[in-house]
């Protein structure tokens, strides 16, 4: 099974939380968002534009995180899911600095989690996210798969040394 | 999209639970949902995945959840002893004091005394039966004069339709004026089906005085002066006809009062020109526009709220359907659908017999308003303060809060206060319930049954089963009725051993069976386009009225007419107020829930950055917004997206009194409304509001 | 002699080890981080507020792990205050005993019987924080919540500190008790038990060996497992309470991900 990741459609995300809420609700993560929701607005009126990006873990293949932790509590499985073990995790918030998109959080009690990509879900379900969308922005499958279909749009994969899982499309 | 059918049984698996089909009552676009449940407890939800919805859910809906254990919710039936004092009762109590109180005023004055305010729940059909035919009130109404009165009217009146819905995906052209249907609530196809559509390059234009969620995804947004878009819709309908860019075949085959309305555009002048001076956009593109979406197909023109909130909204509304018509693009592939409704039957039926006929006319009729599609509630005051134009005596409220939501709230304070009979039926104690004497408390989504029609494009019955079991004393609205109607002596009517009972009755019709429904939560017939081609138009001559003839019965202008918003912003008032929405927020329930809060805790008043510069006011700063009514202080976001000269408040906050989160957060604007009332549909103008700003002290 | 020399060369070895661990676990993974952070802060653009806050709450008080709980949050706190105060106690002891003698802190003085009183309160808050560990170990054996103990590693420490207080008692049951000795709490107390047994002349060198090689094979293994967090845990959390950092951390990266493609609005 090849490396799994996310097509994110840009232009067709409001912004609304659902992805957030979805995400909570199946991986019962109480207080804690593994989505982070981001709108930026820019321009002068009446030249005014809006983006929205709702962010989950990007899984990278070389996942800074992974390399950064003082107690190797997190591992990168066979089809590319990055997950942090609870038992292991000390709460010292390396992680967080060491990723490039701040995508680790940290609870009351100070243990690290994120998204798992819905690790428990086999891999044709959707994930939880991807399936309340309202607009349908969110896509998870393979990564050769994605790649298709944003080159189609004209997406691109977002950058850097991390090697995030994630394409774009604007 | 990855295919979300046929999932269920994996997530049950997953999680250890049972999937039963709902419908969300967040807002009223009812969504066919599923929930999950393990050993009593929702462990997920999500969109129904074969419906319409495609497993879709939107935020309200997804966080609603929170619903089913709220320790805020009603739990008992209470009784009103004192001034925000209430003393806890019996269903037994609670039924019998209001079946005695309905019979006293049935007999001092009259059935039509009592009237009944409904919203969210069509449970309350059987509140109708009962009400309407063995008590023989004619009052029996819902919310939509705070709503989308004047779309409803001018849908009814033009096209012969109360409601239709969009199709979005297959349009190439779209134009929304004063409707924001990504960011308040959502007909959830209809969102996936407007970015589908943007996505393979349809032109979407949204005209609106703020830039919303529907502006950030449109290729062109037009800021247009608010309470003006008549004078722009007027004026794309006299480019139209000077060019002769209508599909006159269309137009002579199936429009009424063509050559009328031509003429009368010409006549009055509503140049793109006179239009240019009025609603700040150029003459050049307003006849762009026109053109654009005269020659573009499919192309489909659209209003909600937005034009309504101002006292010439209705003439406006009636325009933006007579452009649709005048292109002929109705009920076809990417226009405006005419939805057929699935052939459902009451739950139950009167004999002639038992039934009682009303000795006046409905309320509305009385009033004046013979049009109105629903309740003039503005007016409701009048009726049971002054006994104009009859007396009202006794009121319920079902998911209704009134003393909240209506301007002039202090008024409709006093004239609950004054009703012989108030019962509020709620999942929540509102503003409104606070007032009543009796407080009923209702079953949630996730603990009743209901069938019902769905706002999908074609003919579609979607049911609810009840995923949960009964939340402290709280009842179904069938369960409340039925408990009145046996007090009152019509109990043998309301008789049932389970809901599926009056449950089959609902769908005899239907090609299924009660327990397929069940477990996939909907019957969804055929979509067909241009059902006019055999049936025609419910209107008075079977076709689209471009000059109405209900309107001309009554007196009315049979031709829509421009006129200005009645409240201008002036030296003491500068700046316009609008209301709008918040995607997160929708009536009572999502006010005391955490998750929803935790993403927007409190509304705020949007500024324009220039404006915000000039008065000192930082984003984030509390603000002192007055008019010549009142003023309230309130959160300032300061942005780029918002025309200058204009305010816009994100209202349905600042539940004061409630014990648990809601308490305290946010701001109640409505006190700073004054009442304003469309003289023919009784639709409220919530932006007929001129205020001034200023940042607060301390 | 070849005892002595298997001491001098284990000791080394163990230190040497703990600080190839500092280097591989923390040190590496700090330059991970500020790689990837790009800058620290100027020490003028720092939240001091923040960062005092931050330690009273996280190394102080602990306030995190006492959401978890009552016995969690007692556990820990005597542990690692026993054990960090237990540290520089000895740190004091080994310079001001051996290597910087000077009148107060010879055998029984008033120094002296100040550094006893502070390396047995401290070392028996971390024996009463390690028995409350070691009793959650046991009772939850098998049970769901056996992932998140560290038995061996608090196996371990507490076979350190038993070896440190019998080592200590057989000091003291090696000669006759001088008033103030009541100041050394348990090792005083241990010392009276185990009199009969005096002198213990092989047997206390041999335990006091094994309590210093313990001690600095426990200090090779903190640098090598979940240990670490003594260090990267306050580290990462101080860090974490500048929220400028945090969010000119994320802020760009988000902007860049939201640019428009070029030529659209």
């Amino acid at each position: 099974m090849g490396a799994r990741g996310w097509l994110f459609d840009i232009g067709k995300c409001t912004g609304c939380h659902a992805c957030e809420v979805a995400c909570a609700t199946w991986n019962a993560t109480g207080a804690v968002s593994w989505r982070q929701i981001v709108k930026i607005e820019t321009g002068v009126y009446p030249n005014v534009g809006t983006r929205n990006l709702s962010m989950p873990c990007l899984h990278c293949d070389h996942a800074p995180c992974l390399q950064a932790c003082p107690v190797a509590a997190i591992t990168k499985r066979d089809d590319g899911v990055v997950l942090v073990d609870q038992a292991t995790c000390v709460g010292c918030m390396f992680c967080f600095w060491a990723c490039p998109f701040g995508v680790p959080q940290f609870g009351a009690e100070g243990k690290m989690s994120k998204c798992t990509f819905c690790a428990d879900r086999p891999a044709e379900l959707p994930r939880a996210c991807e399936e309340v969308c309202p607009t349908k922005a969110i896509l998870s499958g393979e990564m050769h798969e994605l790649e298709a279909l944003a080159a189609r749009s004209g997406g691109e994969r977002v950058g850097g040394p991390a090697g995030p899982a994630m394409f774009v499309i604007r | 999209m990855k295919e979300t059918a046929g999932t269920t049984e994996a997530l049950e698996r997953l999680r250890d639970a049972e999937m039963t089909p709902g419908i969300c009552y967040v807002c009223p676009w009812t969504c066919p949902t599923e929930v999950y449940t393990r050993k009593g407890e929702i462990v997920y939800v999500r969109g129904n995945t074969r419906a319409s919805t495609k497993g879709s859910r939107c935020v309200k809906g997804e966080a609603s959840h929170v619903l089913a254990k709220d320790d805020n919710r009603l739990k008992h039936p209470m009784r009103r002893v004192g001034p925000n004092r209430f003393e806890r009762i019996t269903w037994d109590e609670a039924l019998t004091q209001i079946a005695r109180k309905l019979t006293g005023i049935k007999a001092t004055y009259g059935p039509e005394a009592v009237a009944y305010l409904w919203h969210v729940d069509p449970n309350s059909v059987f509140a109708q039966l009962f009400l309407t035919e063995c008590y023989g009130t004619p009052n029996y109404y819902g919310h939509t004069s705070a709503c989308e009165q004047d779309r409803r009217l001018a849908a009814l009146t033009v096209l012969g339709h109360v409601f239709p819905v969009h199709d979005y995906e297959n349009a190439k052209f779209i134009m929304l004026l004063g409707i924001n249907m990504l960011g308040a609530n959502q007909n959830l196809f209809e969102s996936r089906g407007l970015l589908a559509a943007v996505a393979k390059g349809a032109r979407l234009v949204v005209v609106d005085p703020a830039f919303t969620a529907t502006a950030e995804k449109a290729s062109e947004w037009i800021p247009i002066a608010p309470g003006t878009d008549g004078a722009l819709l007027f004026a794309m309908a006299h480019v139209i006809v000077q060019d002769k860019l209508y599909d006159e075949a269309f137009c002579r085959q199936w429009t009424h009062g063509f050559d009328e309305f031509c003429r009368h555009v010409v006549a009055r002048g509503y140049t793109p020109e006179w239009a240019a001076g009025i609603t700040d956009v150029a003459a050049d593109t307003i006849r762009r526009l026109a053109r654009e979406f005269a020659t573009t197909r499919p192309a489909m023109l659209e209003t909600f709220k937005g034009l309504g909130n101002y006292a010439n909204g209705l003439d406006a509304s009636r325009v933006v359907y007579i452009l649709d018509a005048l292109t002929g693009q109705v009920d076809g592939p990417g226009n405006l659908i005419l939805k057929d409704w699935a052939p459902l039957q009451p739950p139950l039926s009167i004999p002639e017999a038992r039934k009682t006929k009303p000795g006046k006319p409905p309320l509305h009729v009385a009033m004046g308003y013979p049009l109105a599609p629903d309740l003039p509630t503005q007016l409701l005051p009048k009726a049971i303060l002054e006994g104009t134009p009859y007396p009202v005596k006794g009121l319920f409220f079902q998911c209704t809060n009134p003393v909240m939501s209506e301007p002039n709230t202090a008024l409709y304070r006093k004239a609950v206060q004054a009703l012989e009979l108030s019962v509020a039926i709620d999942t929540y104690f509102s503003e409104t319930a606070a007032e009543c004497e009796f407080v009923l408390p209702e079953a949630s989504f996730y603990e009743r049954a209901e069938i019902r029609q769905s706002l999908a494009m074609p003919p579609e019955a979607i049911v609810c089963v009840p995923a949960l079991a009964a939340y402290h004393e709280a009842r179904p609205v069938y369960d409340i009725v039925r408990g009145l109607a046996e007090k009152m002596g019509y109990g043998d009517l309301f008789q049932w051993n389970s809901w599926e009972e009056w449950g089959r009755r609902i769908i005899k019709d239907l090609p299924t069976d009660l327990d397929t429904l069940k477990k996939t939560g909907f019957w969804s017939g055929e979509l067909t386009y241009h059902k006019y081609t055999r049936t025609g138009f419910a209107t008075p001559t079977g076709k689209i009225e471009l000059m109405s003839e209900a309107f001309a019965k009554h007196g009315y202008n049979a031709l829509p007419e421009y006129r200005d918003r009645q409240v201008i912003p002036d030296e003491a008032y500068p700046f316009q107020l609008i209301n709008s929405k918040f995607e997160m927020h929708c009536n009572l329930t999502t006010q005391n829930n955490p998750i929803l809060l935790r993403i927007r805790g409190e509304n705020w008043a949007e500024i324009n950055t220039g404006d915000a510069a000039r008065l000192g006011i930082r984003d984030g700063d509390r603000i002192e917004v007055a008019s010549p009514q009142a003023a309230v202080t309130i959160k300032a976001k300061v942005r780029a997206g918002i025309r200058p000269g204009v305010i816009c408040v994100r209202h349905g906050h600042g539940f004061g009194h409630w014990q648990g989160i809601a308490k305290g957060r946010g701001t109640h604007i409505n006190p700073i409304l004054g009442t304003n009332v469309n003289p023919i549909s009784g639709g409220i103008g919530y932006n007929e509001c001129k205020v001034r700003i200023r940042k607060a002290s301390g | 002699m070849t005892r002595m020399a298997v001491f001098w060369i284990l000791i080394p070895l163990f230190i040497g080890v703990l600080f190839i661990g500092l280097y591989r676990n923390l040190l590496a993974k700090l330059a991970v981080i500020f790689g990837a952070s790009g800058r620290f802060i100027p020490w003028r653009d720092v939240d001091a507020a923040a960062l005092g806050q931050a330690y009273a709450d996280e190394v102080v008080f602990q306030r995190r792990i006492r959401l978890r709980g009552r016995v969690p949050w007692t556990r820990h706190i005597l542990i690692s205050w026993g054990f960090s105060v237990l540290f520089v106690f000895d740190l004091l002891t080994a310079l001001l005993t051996k290597y910087l003698p000077s009148e107060p802190f010879l055998d029984g003085n008033v120094g002296w019987l100040f550094l006893k009183f502070g390396l047995n309160l401290s070392g028996m808050v971390l024996l009463a924080g390690l028995l409350i560990a070691l009793a959650r170990s046991v009772t939850t054996a098998g049970t769901e919540h056996a992932r998140f103990n560290d038995t061996p590693g608090t196996a371990f420490l507490l076979l350190v500190v038993v070896t440190g207080f019998v080592a200590q008692g057989m000091r003291f049951a090696n000669v006759p008790p001088q008033p103030g000795y009541g100041w050394a709490l348990l090792g005083y107390w241990m010392g009276e038990a185990m009199r009969a047994g005096a002198p213990y002349a092989g047997s206390h060198a041999f335990v006091w060996v094994t309590h210093a090689l313990l001690a600095s094979a426990f200090l090779a293994y903190l640098g090598w497992s979940r240990m670490i967090h003594v260090f990267a845990a306050p580290l990462g959390r101080i860090f974490y309470s500048q929220t400028a950092l945090r969010e000119a951390k994320v802020r760009p990266v988000m902007e860049g991900l939201l640019k428009p493609r070029a030529g659209s609005r």
